[in-house]
């Protein structure tokens, strides 16, 4: 045992030193094949989650896979927000999950929203060209530098896209009786209408890395986006220069386990909104990090005896 | 005959000037002072905070619960 064990043990560690602290996933997080989580149907990850005291999680696309009674079973379960603000029932239209959530953080409102889907879904045509240099591969436990770029076909310099006059298809996705829509279209209606509530937003988006930072200029009016979707290893977050959305993205290292990272950004808001100062970095948890027994115990509870 | 006519118009007369002198008397008439009643005082809503806010995350973990590394 030990990644969510372990991972509860940093979470602990951060809770003590930190007062103002949500803890949130990208997405990707309850399918799997690990047979304890395939057993449960995802419901072994809920429940770690809940003693862990996630706040917010986004519905990832490989979620869906486990199909829309059982993910309204672990919704239901969840004593966190699951969220999705471009993930529709087929057969009514209507959305499946919450698109956002509000939560209390230190005297401020902090307006959360999901985005689901892949890199498939936002054209590489739109938006700035992604920054390359924060991604790395694993070799070791370190963090190293990628030995070469992913090709790319964005444009070289940033150019503000407006959304509404993008040609989109109308579910881009389907799942089952699932289906994704654009991803682009939905965050910029909810974020026009948190920010009727709030002047902190943060985006879970699992549309990837490349994708996410795209967005940042096709939806301005986010302070961050916690990037998931692609796997990729990020040191550091990334800040737009022209909307000032800061990116970050934990990722799994090439054949690592997909629990090994947790990450962290710390950032100074001011009255306005506006993020003035920033730091992050990951966390390789390894054996230095003893197992929570809470944890531990809810997963030895889900083993055959 | 004629002075009674005359004495009876004269009468006509006062009376109707009696009468929009009450009229006119009531529309001078003092009214009371308004009350003086506060501006309202726009209270401005007062700026949030700054805050330092911590953020842990996670993603793409696949249902993984095993150790790492």
């Amino acid at each position: 045992m030990g990644g969510l064990a372990r991972r509860a043990t940093f979470i602990k560690a951060a809770r003590a030193e930190n007062a103002n602290l949500l803890l949130l996933d990208g997405g990707n997080t309850f399918w799997s094949r690990v047979s304890v989580t395939v057993q449960s149907q995802g419901k072994v990850i809920v429940e770690a989650m809940n003693l862990m005291g996630y706040d917010a999680v986004a519905l990832g696309e490989t979620d869906l896979q486990l199909g829309e009674d059982i993910l309204r079973q672990r919704i239901a379960d969840a004593q966190f927000a699951v969220l999705s603000a471009n993930v529709i029932v087929q057969s009514t239209g209507e959305l499946f999950a919450d698109p956002y959530v509000l939560l209390e953080v230190g005297g401020r409102t902090v307006g959360i929203i999901g985005v689901t889907g892949s890199e498939s879904l936002l054209p590489a045509s739109l938006g700035p060209e992604p920054p390359l240099d924060r991604l790395v591969s694993l070799q070791g436990d370190k963090p190293q530098p990628a030995p070469a770029p992913s090709p790319l076909s964005g444009p070289s310099s940033p150019t503000p896209v407006q959304v509404a006059d993008q040609p989109r298809p109308a579910a881009g996705h389907i799942v089952g009786s699932l289906a994704i829509i654009d991803p682009a279209v939905a965050l910029a209606a909810y974020v026009k209408e948190l920010q009727a509530q709030t002047n902190v937003i943060i985006v879970l988006s699992n549309l990837g890395w490349e994708s996410n930072v795209r967005l940042t200029e096709m939806v301005p009016g986010v302070d961050l986006i916690i990037s998931a979707g692609a796997g990729k290893v990020v040191t550091d977050p990334w800040q737009a220069p022209q909307t000032g959305t800061l990116v970050c993205q934990a990722g799994v290292y090439p054949q690592a386990n997909p629990g090994q990272l947790v990450a962290n950004i710390k950032m100074h808001i001011d009255s306005a909104g506006l993020v003035t100062e920033y730091t992050g970095g990951l966390v390789v948890l390894g054996p230095q990090f003893a197992d929570d027994a809470g944890v531990r115990r809810l997963l030895l509870s889900y083993l055959p005896q | 005959m004629r002075g009674t006519r005359l004495r009876a118009a004269w009468l006509i007369l006062m009376g109707i000037g009696a009468l929009m002198l009450a009229v006119a008397g009531c529309a001078v008439a003092p009214q009371p002072a308004p009350t003086a009643t506060p501006a309202p005082t726009s209270t401005p809503t007062p700026l949030p905070q700054p805050i330092d806010l911590v953020v842990v995350y996670t993603s793409d973990t696949v249902g993984e619960t095993e150790p790492c590394g």
